[in-house]
């Protein structure tokens, strides 16, 4: 690849690392922390409060899914075992 | 500077005049200006740093075809609500769509005879669209990446319709209905002596 060619924010970064697309689920951890922290400045009155109320809600967000993923992954198979 | 009512402090709504919806305005232009308008420094800096920074990630990761990702209208819908960032986006792109179709002319024109399906046609196509996407990094494609590109930029508007609801609460000094505190009594309240029964009203039934 040449990275002359590359622009950032024009060009995807695929282009620079083909093998991003392998690990396109952990792009969700920084998205989820965006989220916990702009909601949080939103409904916390004291500021200092902010980090730890985010980190504790991206935690949560992220059991939360892992749970869902194992259960889904469980009905898909026992979808596969039955039908 | 627009003044911002006490919020949380009282629930009645009121006005917030033409100051105060020019910083709603502001609001949606720039993710977290509104804030800052209203005297909300630390809390608008956040905003400003992270949504404007979810959307230059969307657009790093995605490139700028991220942005009106085609046959997905309900994304450039969300991503419009990211204000000016999207505005300038989405002229780009579609600058880089005219660049885009004049690249597949350019492949298709020189690409090795497609109806031939000999494993060295096959590898000398592959070798084609490498050194044609190293040369061309906008034709790069991964549909998953892409995708997560354009959801950072639609989350990135969304959270700024949160923002700019922020704004319009603090504006208006409207107080949020808090889950716990509708469930629970208040035990800071001062509580009511037992008030003497009352006696029966003159005149009644004896």
């Amino acid at each position: 690849m040449n990275v002359l060619a590359f622009i950032p924010l024009l060009d995807p970064l695929t282009a620079l690392y083909p093998n991003l697309s392998d690990y396109w689920l952990a792009l969700v951890i920084p998205l989820i922390v965006i989220i916990c922290i702009v909601y949080k400045t939103t409904r916390e009155k004291e500021l200092c409060k902010i980090p730890r109320a985010a980190l504790v809600m991206t935690v949560q967000i992220l059991i939360l899914m892992a749970f869902a993923a194992a259960a889904l992954q469980g009905i898909y198979w026992l979808t596969i075992r039955v039908v | 500077m627009v003044p911002e009512h006490p919020a949380h402090s009282h629930s009645t709504s009121e006005s917030p005049g033409a100051a105060g919806y020019l910083a709603l305005v502001f609001a949606w232009i720039v993710p977290g200006l509104g804030h800052l308008l209203i005297g909300q420094r630390a809390r608008g800096i956040i905003f400003l740093l992270t949504i404007n920074g979810l959307f230059a990630g969307g657009l790093l990761i995605g490139g700028i075809r991220a942005i009106n990702p085609p046959e997905q209208p309900i994304w450039t819908y969300t991503q419009l609500l990211a204000g000016a960032p999207m505005i300038i986006a989405s002229k780009l792109q579609k600058q880089a769509e005219k660049n885009f179709e004049l690249l597949q002319d350019e492949y298709r024109s020189n690409r090795p005879e497609e109806w031939d399906t000999s494993p060295k046609k096959i590898d000398e196509r592959k070798a084609y669209a490498k050194d044609f996407i190293a040369q061309h990094p906008l034709f790069s494609y991964h549909p998953k990446v892409q995708d997560i590109g354009s959801v950072y930029c639609g989350i990135a508007g969304m959270l700024n319709l949160l923002v700019m609801f922020d704004v319009l609460l603090r504006i208006t000094g409207t107080t949020r209905e808090e889950p716990a505190a509708k469930s629970k009594p208040n035990p800071s309240a001062p509580v009511a002596p037992p008030s003497p029964p009352t006696p029966p009203a003159a005149g009644g039934a004896a």
